[in-house]
C-alpha cells in the first residue's frame, strides 16, 4: 500500500528553473523586491522626509547626482525618495482593490455558479450591468462624485473589477458543481452553505488567484490613471501616476521627475503581469 | 422488512417518462441489482430514492428506513443521507474533493451527524479497518490512493455513518478487474457481516451475478423483468433479457449454482 508518488520531474530543480516556472519566479522576484522597497522606504529612502510634506525651494528640479540618484522635483523633492514611498501607495491601492474585489466577485461568482437558476440570473445580470460600462468611465464618475483620496481610487476601481472575478468563477464553480465530491457531499447531508464554502470554493480559486495575479498591474495602470487625472490621491500624498501628471509639462527640461515614476508603474505592472502568466502556465494542465 | 420501498415511482421530465419502477423493496442483508444499458433509468431510480434527483418530477412513494422520502423536509433528507443510506460512486476519486487529505473528510462527515473527538477518530479507523485499509489512509490526500482504494474509502465513510443502506452506482467500472474483485469482496462481506441493505446499478452482468440476490432489468425507463438472480440470469423471460446476457462474453458459473 504505497502512495503513488507525484511525478519525480515536477520536483527536480533544473526542471524548475526551465521553462514556464523561470517566468513566474522572475515575477514573484521582481514583485518581492517593490514589496520590500515598499515595506523598508521609510528606512532605505535618502530623504525619508521627502515622502510627505517636506519642501526644498532652493534644491528644485537639480538634475540626477551622488545626492539626488534621481534628480529632485519642482519643489526640490528627492525623486528617489518619493518613488519609494509611492510603492507604499500604488501596492497599498492594489491589495486593497484586489481583496476587496476578489473576494466580493468569488463569493457571489461561487453561489451563482452552485446555485443556478434564478439566483444565478439575478447575480449574473447584475454582474452584467456593471461590465456594461466602460470601466474607466465608471471610476471615473465614481470619483468625481466622492473625494479625491486614495479610498476614493480603491473604491472606485474595485467598484468595476468585482464583476470580472464573479463571472470568471461562476463559469468555474458551475462545472465544478458537476463534479462528484459535491454530489457525495449532498449524499452526505452537508448543507448547500458548507457545500459551497468548503467544496465548490477551494477548487474553483486556482484561476481566480492567476487572474488576480494578473490584474495587479491593471490595477496599478488605473490608479495611476486616476491619480494623473487628478480624482485620486492628492499631494502631498506620494504617488507615480500623480507625479507623473505633475511631471510631464516639464519632460523637455527635466526629464527625471517624470521618467522614473513612469518607470515604477511600468515595472511594477510588468512584475504582476509576468507573475500571473507563469502562475497560469503552471496552474493549467 | 424491507430498509427500501419504492411504490409506483415515476420520474419525469417535461412529459417524458425517464424512469419508472411499479415495486422495488430491499431487505436487511440483501442485495438487489438494478441493470439496463445506459439510458435505461437505472441510476434516476437509484438517485430518487435519496430524494436528489434534480430538474425533474418526481411522484409516488420511497420509504427509506421509516422516512418517507418525497414528503420529508430538507432538514430530514439531510439527516438521513449518510446516516441512514450512503450512496457509493461510479468514480470513486472524482468523488473526493481533491483539497481534502481523506481523515479530514470523513471527521467532517462524522461532525455532521453528530459525532465528534476520540469516538469519531475510532469510528474512522474501525470503517477504514472493516474495509481492509490501512488507517495511515486517513492522513493522504485523494490523489495520493489507487482508485480501489478510494473506493473502499467511500464505502467506509459510508459505514463510519452507521448506514445501513448502501446505494451503489456502478462501483467498480471504473476500476481495473483484479481491484473490482478487491470492492465486491468487500460489499459481498459487509452484506453478509453487517447486514446491510444494498441496491447496485451496474450494467456489469458478470459482476452482478456474483453478488446480487435480485435482479430489476430496465429499459427506456421501465422495468422489463424482476426476480431472484437465479431465475433472471437462469431463464430470463423477456426477450431484452436474454439479448442483455448473451451480450455478456462469458458470464460466470455461479449465477447458475444459486
Amino acid at each position: 500500500m504505497t502512495a503513488p508518488a507525484l511525478p519525480a520531474f515536477r520536483r527536480t530543480p533544473l526542471r524548475r528553473l526551465a521553462g514556464v516556472d523561470r517566468l513566474a519566479v522572475a515575477g514573484a522576484v521582481l514583485l518581492a523586491l517593490i514589496v520590500l522597497a515598499a515595506l523598508l522606504a521609510p528606512w532605505i529612502a535618502p530623504y525619508p522626509e521627502d515622502g510627505g510634506s517636506a519642501t526644498h525651494p532652493l534644491e528644485a528640479l537639480l538634475p540626477p547626482s551622488g545626492a539626488h540618484w534621481f534628480g529632485t522635483d519642482q519643489v526640490g523633492r528627492d525623486v528617489l525618495s518619493r518613488v519609494l514611498f509611492g510603492a507604499r501607495t500604488s501596492l497599498l491601492i492594489a491589495v486593497a482593490v484586489l481583496a476587496v474585489s476578489g473576494v466580493a466577485g468569488v463569493l457571489l461568482g461561487v453561489v451563482a455558479g452552485y446555485a443556478g437558476g434564478w439566483v444565478r440570473d439575478v447575480i449574473m445580470r447584475v454582474t452584467d450591468i456593471f461590465l456594461a460600462f466602460p470601466a474607466l468611465l465608471l471610476s471615473l464618475a465614481l470619483a468625481v462624485v466622492l473625494q479625491p483620496s486614495v479610498t476614493t481610487v480603491i473604491v472606485a476601481i474595485a467598484v468595476t473589477w468585482w464583476p470580472w472575478y464573479a463571472r470568471l468563477t461562476a463559469s468555474v464553480a458551475a462545472s465544478v458543481s458537476t463534479r462528484g465530491f459535491v454530489d457525495s457531499a449532498r449524499c452526505l447531508g452537508v448543507p448547500a452553505p458548507l457545500i459551497v464554502l468548503r467544496h465548490v470554493l477551494p477548487n474553483s480559486l486556482t484561476p481566480v488567484l492567476v487572474q488576480l495575479s494578473l490584474d495587479g498591474g491593471g490595477v496599478i495602470l488605473t490608479a495611476a490613471a486616476l491619480s494623473y487625472l487628478g480624482l485620486g490621491a492628492h499631494e502631498p500624498t506620494p504617488e507615480w501616476g500623480l507625479m507623473v501628471q505633475q511631471g510631464q509639462s516639464l519632460f523637455t527640461t527635466d526629464w527625471w521627475v517624470v521618467t522614473f515614476p513612469g518607470l515604477a508603474i511600468l515595472l511594477t505592472a510588468f512584475a504582476f503581469n509576468v507573475l500571473g502568466e507563469g502562475l497560469r502556465a503552471r496552474l493549467s494542465r | 422488512m424491507s430498509l427500501i420501498s419504492v411504490r409506483d415511482l415515476v420520474v419525469r421530465i417535461g412529459d417524458r417518462v425517464i424512469a419508472s419502477v411499479p415495486e422495488l423493496d430491499v431487505a436487511a442483508g440483501e442485495c438487489v441489482a438494478l441493470v439496463g444499458e445506459s439510458g435505461s433509468g437505472k441510476t434516476t431510480t437509484l438517485l430518487a430514492t435519496l430524494g436528489l434527483v434534480r430538474g425533474a418530477d418526481v411522484s409516488g412513494k420511497i420509504t427509506v428506513g421509516d422516512v418517507d422520502v418525497l414528503a420529508a423536509s430538507p432538514a430530514r433528507l439531510r439527516e438521513i443521507r449518510g446516516s441512514r443510506a450512503a450512496l457509493v460512486m461510479q468514480s470513486p476519486q472524482a468523488a473526493l474533493n481533491p483539497t481534502m487529505r481523506l481523515g479530514t473528510l470523513m471527521r467532517r462527515a462524522l461532525a455532521r451527524h453528530g459525532v465528534k473527538g476520540a469516538a469519531a477518530r475510532e469510528r474512522a479507523r474501525e470503517a477504514v479497518r472493516a474495509v481492509l485499509l490501512d488507517p495511515e489512509i486517513l492522513r493522504r490526500y485523494p490523489h495520493q490512493v489507487s482508485g480501489g482504494q478510494a473506493q473502499r474509502f467511500a464505502i467506509a465513510l459510508a459505514l463510519a455513518l452507521g448506514a445501513q443502506v448502501v446505494l451503489a452506482d456502478e462501483p467498480t467500472s471504473a476500476l481495473d478487474v483484479t481491484v473490482q474483485a478487491e470492492v465486491v469482496a468487500v460489499l459481498r462481506r459487509l452484506r453478509d457481516e453487517r447486514g446491510l441493505a444494498m441496491l447496485l446499478v451496474s450494467h456489469d452482468l458478470a459482476l452482478v451475478s456474483t453478488i446480487a440476490d435480485r435482479v430489476v432489468v430496465m429499459r427506456d425507463g421501465a422495468v422489463v423483468e424482476s426476480g431472484s438472480a437465479a431465475d433472471v440470469f437462469g431463464r430470463p423471460r423477456d426477450p431484452y433479457t436474454r439479448e442483455l446476457i448473451a451480450a455478456v462474453p462469458a458470464l460466470p458459473e455461479s449465477a447458475e449454482e444459486r
